[in-house]
């Protein structure tokens, strides 16, 4: 077992708390947005915690902390609440592509309005201080809610097999297109399924008719983590179907 | 010593038929002959697949609607398309319930790990209902095709067909057709289908091998859904004979063989192949070396 939860209530519901840094609060409409199957969710888990859903002031004892955003370097308040989440959570889940490798806000210089004390930020990732708690990283710009709701259920039945590769992201601080063309395309393993291209969120990549290989425009890429999590030449400890 | 079996070449699957469609014979015919059945027999209102386009000379990834628009698709089975670029556009452009695919395993591939993990758009919920494997021998690039024909001096091939007939490739224009041998086609195949081990689509509801033998093609029906497709069907159908399926399964092991080569030697220069996470790889490099044994293709691969 890669982990376990303690602190259950009377009811047994695993207690999510979800908590935005510096980031667009995409990757938490997108959790709102897991379609039909929410309900679902919501007999075995509880909402405990979140800035957009609960009036709560108070952060409770969590099982699974979902943050989404990059740590600003510096910002009293993301330092507080990273050592509050720390102390209450049994595991963290980097959501998104700005927790889990900086994404889009590695394009921050800093000083820009709404919120100009938010001048240096890296993804959470990158603190030594969560090393050991951040179990899983979600990548996505946001994330597709089906994708969630498989994660959840992934983590609510201790899917190990389902949940590996998001374990070994934890240590990748930053993804981009670049990725697909490192890990599957230089490496003679890219088979021009498109699969990729139909991944990113930006239209980064594109595929080229010419060679069979997509292409990647650097200027577009929020680095997500979407086209190589994606790419049936990446990782594959998936079921195959099998017939007859 | 190490066995290739037939479970592992070519699947598990049912039965095995051979389909010839009315008109001009050709595999890419059959293709169309079994999509448009699909159609008529309301299993998709969709499809997506890869179509030559000849004015062009490139392949590009395609949205077939309905039975009619089949007419103006041209499978050209060994160039890739990047069909699954297309899934987004679709999914968010036109309403269907009922999609098909028609590529290769890695295609397949692609769908399976998406809808798996829910990675990518929207698309991950749509259900896929028949996919239309192709079983393949291992991709080439639309340059590669063309330094092939360079070597049999071809200046201005403007081909349009590609199949396998006698153990052999072959590129079709309007007026020759060329053949290559396996080593000759392997040269110029994409390096990420010399380490593939699914050259059968095992993962399919139906498995169309794009081969041509006085006219008919291999099929090869893994589910129950896909056998829906040969009652009273609008093509020839006749049951497969052993030698069909061995005329397929001799060129996939030839092909398999080689790619088990280029598998190791990657390994032996640190280079990873995408199909093996640690473990298997593990256990298939163990077998490789020092046993012979039975009916381990479902445990190593
Ligand atoms: S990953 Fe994308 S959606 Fe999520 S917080 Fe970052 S920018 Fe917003
Ligand atoms: S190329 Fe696209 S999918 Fe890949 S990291 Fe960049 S934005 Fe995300
Ligand atoms: S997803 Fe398909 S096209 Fe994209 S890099 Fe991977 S194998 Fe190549």
């Amino acid at each position: 077992m890669i982990y376990s939860f303690d602190n259950f209530d009377k009811e047994i519901k695993v207690k999510l708390g979800f908590f935005h840094l510096s980031s667009c609060s995409g990757c938490q409409i997108a959790f709102l947005d897991m379609f039909e199957e929410l309900p679902d969710i919501l007999d075995t888990v509880e909402i405990a915690y979140s800035n957009m859903l609960t009036n709560r002031k108070e952060i409770p004892k969590l099982n699974v902390a979902f943050i989404e955003g990059t740590f600003s370097i510096g910002f009293k308040h993301h330092i507080k609440l990273i050592k509050e989440i720390k102390e209450k959570a049994d595991i963290i889940v980097a959501i998104g592509g700005c927790a889990a490798f900086g994404g889009i806000r590695r394009l921050n210089v800093g000083a820009q309005s709404p919120q100009p004390s938010h001048q240096a930020s890296i993804p959470i990732t990158e603190l030594d201080y969560l090393k050991g708690k951040i179990k899983y990283v979600i990548p996505g710009c946001p994330p597709n809610p089906y994708f969630l709701y498989k994660f959840l259920l992934a983590l609510l039945e201790l899917n190990e097999e389902f949940l590996r590769p998001f374990e070994h992201m934890v240590f990748s601080t930053f993804a981009s297109g670049y990725d697909i063309l490192m890990e599957v395309v230089n490496k003679g393993l890219c088979t021009g399924c498109g699969t990729c291209i139909c991944a990113c969120p930006t239209k980064a990549l594109e595929f080229s008719k010419r060679t069979q290989r997509p292409t990647f425009n650097k200027l577009l890429c929020v680095g997500c983590g979407s086209c190589l999590a994606g790419c049936p030449q990446s990782f594959k400890p998936y079921p195959q179907p099998v017939y007859g | 010593m190490f066995g290739l079996y037939r479970q592992f070449t070519l699947g598990r699957y049912t039965k095995a038929f051979i389909i010839k469609a009315s008109g001009e014979a050709s595999s890419k015919n059959n293709l169309k002959a079994l999509i448009k059945e699909a159609f008529r027999k309301d299993l998709i209102d969709g499809i997506i697949g890869t179509s030559l386009n000849k004015k062009e000379g490139f392949v590009s990834p395609v949205f077939i609607k309905c039975e009619k628009e089949v007419e103006k698709f041209e499978p050209f089975f060994f160039i890739h398309g990047g069909q699954n670029s297309l899934l987004k556009k679709i999914t968010q452009k036109y309403s269907f319930e009922k999609l098909g695919v028609a590529g290769h395993s890695c295609v397949l591939d692609g769908i399976n790990k998406m809808q798996y993990f829910g990675i990518g758009s929207n698309f991950t919920v749509t259900k896929f209902t028949l996919k239309i494997g192709i079983a393949c021998i291992g991709a080439i690039s639309l340059e590669g095709i063309k330094c092939l024909l360079k070597e049999k001096k071809v200046k201005n091939p403007g081909f349009n067909e590609i199949f396998l007939e006698n153990n052999k490739i072959i590129l079709k224009n309007k007026y020759e057709k060329f053949d290559f041998s396996a080593k000759e086609y392997y040269y110029y195949l994409n390096e990420g289908c010399k380490v593939c081990m699914n050259l059968s689509s095992r993962g399919s509801d139906i498995t169309f091998v794009p081969s041509l033998r006085n006219g008919y093609s291999l099929v090869l029906v893994r589910s129950a859904k896909a056998l829906k497709l040969f009652e009273n069907p609008g093509f020839s159908v006749k049951k497969a004979e052993k030698s069909d399926i061995e005329e397929f399964e001799s060129l996939a092991k030839n092909f398999l063989k080689k790619n088990i080569e280029t598998i190791l030697e990657r390994a032996e220069f640190g280079i990873p192949s995408n199909k093996w996470d640690g473990n298997r790889f593990g256990r298939f490099t163990a077998l490789w070396n020092n046993i012979y044994a039975e009916n381990i293709e479902e445990e190593v691969f």
